[in-house]
């Protein structure tokens, strides 16, 4: 487990993010799965919730998700995901000011308040950006700002 | 919580362990004593020659595999219940950088298969998912 975790960013990846690097083929522009990979790497600190890992592994695993994978890998990626994620949340959010126009993303933006994170989302990124003082970045952004794209990436 | 993350880990161990025991529970001294003896004399233990042992290697492959994913579910369990790296280290009777690696090493694993087999770029992949994970979140709302 790498040191120097209080110098490291901390990336919160939403469920789309981590679907996508979890499963997409290896390509220049795999964002998210470079994403994923530095995570391993331990280059930035990984935040996960519980819901978070539960929707990742429910779209993972189901039939209409055209890259899906079968209950024994999904356990293992997110399994190993919880087990190498620096911080892994409760949510515990139902009491709390809402933050998000979609009261499904609320508990990320929560999540990213409360750990000081950074939220990684793909479409979602607008609709996140309304909410004041909430750092959020696309795939490619959050790969620049922990150093694992240069300049010639596409 | 790390006595807790201790107990269910080694809990779960314990049960490994156990599979492998004599189906009465324990060996006997003279089970061992006599499989000792036939190990000396470079008589195989355990596997009757007529049995298909490549069959058998094909399962104890799938057994050893699912309980490697349990052990990693039981992990991200033992996470959610508060356990530090280091009692998750400690319950695995190995050190802290070295669970950490394990791990790690898995995923990694298994995100080359997928990489390898995957014929879907991300743009497609998050295109499907924004649809299946509506669905999700549908069916977490329904009581």
């Amino acid at each position: 487990m790498p040191g120097d975790a209080a110098r490291r960013e901390r990336l919160i990846l939403d469920a789309m993010v981590l679907v996508a690097g979890l499963t997409s083929r290896r390509e220049p522009a795999s964002y998210s799965r470079r994403l994923v990979e530095l995570a391993l790497d331990g280059r930035f600190e990984l935040v996960v919730t519980a819901t978070l890992l539960q929707e990742t592994y429910e779209v993972l695993v189901d039939p209409k998700f055209k890259g899906r994978v079968t209950e024994p890998e999904a356990a293992t990626l997110v399994g190993g995901l919880a087990a190498i994620a620096s911080i892994f949340l409760r949510d515990e959010y139902a009491e709390r000011v809402r933050l998000a126009d979609d009261p499904d993303d609320d508990y990320l933006a929560h999540a990213a308040f409360d750990t000081g994170s950074v939220l990684v989302t793909r479409d979602e990124a607008a609709h996140f950006e309304r909410i004041e003082g909430l750092r959020v970045a696309r795939p490619g952004a959050a790969l620049r700002l922990v150093g694992g794209l240069d300049d010639e990436d596409p | 919580m790390g006595g807790l993350t201790r107990s269910v880990v080694s809990g779960y161990l314990d049960n490994v362990k156990d599979q492998g025991r004599h189906p009465k529970g324990h060996a006997t001294a003279s089970t061992k004593r006599r499989s000792a003896r036939r190990q000396a004399r470079g008589i195989e233990v355990g596997v009757r020659p007529e049995s298909d042992a490549l069959g058998e290697l094909g399962r104890l492959e799938a057994d050893l595999r699912a309980l490697e994913a349990r052990r990693i579910r039981l992990i991200g369990v033992a996470q959610r219940q508060g356990a530090s790296w280091d009692d998750i280290g400690s319950a695995l009777d190995v050190t802290r950088q070295a669970a950490w690696e394990k791990y790690r090493d898995r995923v990694r694993e298994l995100l080359d298969a997928t990489a390898a087999r995957s014929e879907h770029s991300e743009e497609e992949l998050a295109a499907s998912a924004t649809d299946v994970l509506k669905e999700v979140r549908a069916r977490r709302r329904r009581p």
